[in-house]
């Protein structure tokens, strides 16, 4: 009894202690990734590259908020382009279905890395399927759009 | 479960990502002690759907409907751990 007491906690502290020391520098690297001046071009990076998707400029910062800091963080620079009506409904939806399939990248990803997963196959199959249902939903949100 | 290469006590992992967090799928993978085939698919597909009830109120918040964004979620996860089951041999 009192082996398995021991083993069960020796495992979990084990673990704890692995993904410990992946995830709190990565926090504090996010943390101050976010209030550098390297933050703003990175955002005008972004927004050369989400061209090619069909986001306006607009988009960039909450799709690389969201992308890096997780989806929380994406919605709330969303709401405040979407209060001043920087951003049409379309890509209301486009970005919000980017996000919700990939949020949170770097954090997120080190996490099952730590526990033993493949890291090419969990970080870009995600992106993959990310890009091809954008592209798909844009081509279907285009169509109901020519028969209003 | 055999349609994405997985046993069945693998489907818990699932439940409680969908529901919970994404910390509390690690916890069960780590418990049922899978290897690094089934790990890869499972942490694709908690990846792409996890913490349904939470991230489904942040959406409704911007607008858009959280029923279509966790039906959405749910048919990708599925759809991804079927492909990956199909290209790992």
């Amino acid at each position: 009894m009192i082996e398995i007491i021991q083993d069960a906690l020796f495992g979990s502290l084990s673990t704890l202690l692995t993904i410990t020391m992946i995830v709190v520098p990565l926090m504090i690297f996010i943390e101050t990734f976010k209030r550098s001046p390297f933050w703003d071009v990175f955002c005008n990076n972004v927004a050369k590259i989400i061209k090619y998707l069909g986001f306006s400029k607009n988009s960039a910062i909450p799709l690389a908020a969201g992308v890096i800091f997780g989806l929380i963080y994406g919605a709330g620079t969303m709401m405040d382009e979407v209060k001043k009506g920087l951003i049409n409904t379309k890509e209301i939806i486009l970005i919000n279905i980017f996000l919700v399939l990939s949020h949170a990248m770097i954090e997120d990803t080190a996490i099952f890395v730590a526990i033993g997963a493949n890291f090419v196959i969990i970080f870009f199959g995600r992106i993959a399927i990310t890009i091809l249902f954008v592209l798909l939903f844009g081509k279907i949100l285009d169509l109901f759009r020519r028969f209003d | 479960m055999k349609y994405f290469g997985l046993p069945g006590d693998a489907s818990l992992v699932l439940i409680t990502g969908y529901l919970l967090n994404i910390y509390s799928a690690v916890g069960v993978i780590i418990g049922l002690g899978l290897n690094s085939r089934e790990i890869t698919i499972l942490a694709t597909m908690v990846l792409i759907a996890h913490s349904l009830i939470l991230e489904g109120a942040i959406c409704s918040r911007i607008g858009v409907n959280p029923f279509f964004i966790t039906f959405f979620r749910i048919l990708t996860s599925f759809i991804a751990g079927f492909l990956l089951n199909v290209v790992l041999r």
